[in-house]
């Protein structure tokens, strides 16, 4: 399988702070990837250090092509859609307001077949179109910041703590479209995660940081099954 | 009740001449989180090269696309070579640089024109007309129907456009934006292009009545933060309608209070001020502001 994103060795700080100290990982064409571990393991970091929302050391390759030196905006350009912690909903504007962004880049003519797709995996976004995004519920949030990010047809999803504060339901219907659209559309997605176990259900590959370190990984189905992985890095 | 209506009428038209400068105000403190002090003074530069341009026998109405145009593109230059350096500097920098580009700016056009007040033409008839048994001025009317012209097409590019959608994304989520591939950077210098050309269409408005000369708009842009304020500095619509209720006002108090009569008309414009701070301080259409740290 071809790898689409690679990073090798990467390391970052903010500041003096050290919170990346070489981290290696693949994601192939088409998989859903668990980047997995405790608060302040450098999950989040290693998210931002793929979109350039932090200055890193290393290699980390897309598609083939070297991301050093690109902004944000040229990664996102590539084909990359990052959905950020807090969800980056743009709460001043609507949701439909919301949604045309994500077709912003879109130059193909073909966003309006996707409007309809992403109203029928998120229905409640269809009614809520016309209001404020700061009127929409955490759940609601995260339905239209995943929506938005289909809507800009990546190549590779990065998904930071999809689950964090919503219902359980919520979370099993969000992780549900995460897979049908991994699955329909061979969309790859690294994801972070605090629910491991979650995570590890829908992933092929899973990576545990811990301080700035990829301490273990492996086929998550693997993963899932060494109880002394589970216990002392997964915490369940 | 004629006069009443003739004092409302032209204080419509002044009120379009605050309407535009505070919005260009408005437009660039969404996306710096700070007013531009330099903006009058922009917009009296760009009158003088309408001037300029008039003088060397370009129509008017030419002349005063072409002087937005060019006024378009220096609040671009400006944005990039002045502002964006120190972007990322606190605030109070912030206002000390918009401060020293508006003394620059001043004395640049002193130099360049002088400071001797110069006649501006109007392209609007030196006649009246009834309506409603009040008398009104072509010229009043002609800057109404020229500033609501700006203000719409404003309007529609921030509402209706897909880079007016953009241009608002980057300047109330610059990160969440960048995520979404605008190019954020851009977008603020658009927005400065923008409001420097809504400045240039309130100054050539203003200059036949003021008369053409480097401080000139130094008392039109403290109306101007008066029509912002009282809007909700946030709301490009509420500086819009601020910026009419303040012409009005002003109008209405030189008319009708003895003791303002047309010296303490500016001081009007501070009350104004004062008493939105202290009863609204987010203005008629401003939402509660949460202070970004």
């Amino acid at each position: 399988m071809r790898v689409v994103l690679e990073l090798e060795n990467v390391r970052a700080a903010y500041g003096p702070r050290r919170v990346l100290h070489g981290i290696s990982l693949r994601v192939a064409e088409g998989e859903v990837v668990s980047l997995l571990g405790a608060n302040g393991a450098g999950k989040t970091t290693t998210l931002r250090a793929i979109t350039g929302g932090v200055r890193w050391d290393g290699a980390i390759t897309f598609a083939g092509r070297s991301l050093r030196h690109l902004s944000t905006e040229d990664v996102v350009r590539l084909g990359v859609a990052h959905v950020p912690e807090g969800r980056g909903v743009l709460t001043q504007l609507t949701v439909d307001e919301n949604l045309r962004l994500g077709a912003y880049l879109r130059r193909d003519g073909n966003a309006a077949k996707d409007y309809d797709r992403v109203f029928s995996l998120f229905p409640i976004l269809r009614e809520r179109r016309k209001l404020s995004a700061s009127t929409l519920s955490g759940g609601e949030q995260q339905m239209l910041a995943l929506a938005r990010a289909l809507l800009m047809r990546p190549k590779l999803m990065l998904l930071d703590e999809p689950s964090l504060g919503l219902a359980p339901l919520v979370v099993r219907s969000i992780f549900e479209v995460i897979r049908s659209v991994n699955q329909s559309e061979g969309v790859a997605v690294l994801l972070v995660e605090q629910n491991a176990r979650i995570a590890l259900e829908l992933s092929q590959h899973a990576y545990v940081l811990e301080v700035g370190r990829v301490a273990v990984s492996g086929l998550s189905a693997e993963l899932k099954g060494q109880e002394s992985v589970r216990r002392s890095y997964l915490g369940y | 009740m004629q006069e009443f209506l003739q004092q409302v009428l032209s204080g419509i038209a002044t009120g379009g001449i605050y309407a535009s400068l505070a919005l260009a105000l408005v437009l660039i403190y969404n996306a710096m989180g700070l007013v531009n002090f330099a903006q009058g003074e922009m917009a009296m530069f760009a009158t003088f090269i309408a001037l300029a341009l008039i003088d060397h026998g370009l129509n008017f109405w030419i002349a005063f696309v072409l002087t937005l145009a060019i006024a378009f593109a220096g609040g671009v230059v400006i944005q990039r070579i002045v502002i964006r350096p120190v972007e990322r500097a606190p605030v109070l920098a912030l206002v000390i640089v918009t401060l020293g580009l508006a003394t620059l700016v001043n004395g640049m056009a002193g130099f360049l024109f002088g400071y001797v007040p110069r006649s501006f033409p109007s392209p609007f008839p030196n006649q009246t007309v009834n309506i409603l048994g009040a008398v009104a001025s072509y010229q009043d009317l002609g800057v109404i129907a020229v500033s609501a012209v700006v203000l719409v097409l404003i309007y529609l590019l921030l509402q209706r456009t897909s880079l007016g959608l953009a241009l608002r994304a980057a300047s109330h989520h610059p990160e969440a934006s960048r995520l979404l591939g605008i190019r954020v950077s851009w977008m603020l210098a658009l927005g400065w292009g923008l409001a420097s050309a809504v400045g240039a269409a309130s100054g050539v408005m203003a200059a036949p009545i003021l008369l053409l000369q480097p401080n000139m708009m130094q008392t039109v842009i403290i109306y101007a933060f008066a029509a912002a304020v009282l809007g909700g500095i946030e709301s490009p619509l509420g500086a819009v309608i601020g910026g009419f209720i303040v012409g009005v006002l002003i109008n209405l108090a030189g008319a009708y209070l003895p003791f303002v009569g047309g010296d303490l008309e500016l001081a009007v414009g501070f009350v104004i001020i004062i008493v939105v701070l202290v009863l609204r301080p987010n203005g008629l259409l401003g939402r509660a502001s949460v202070r970004r740290v």
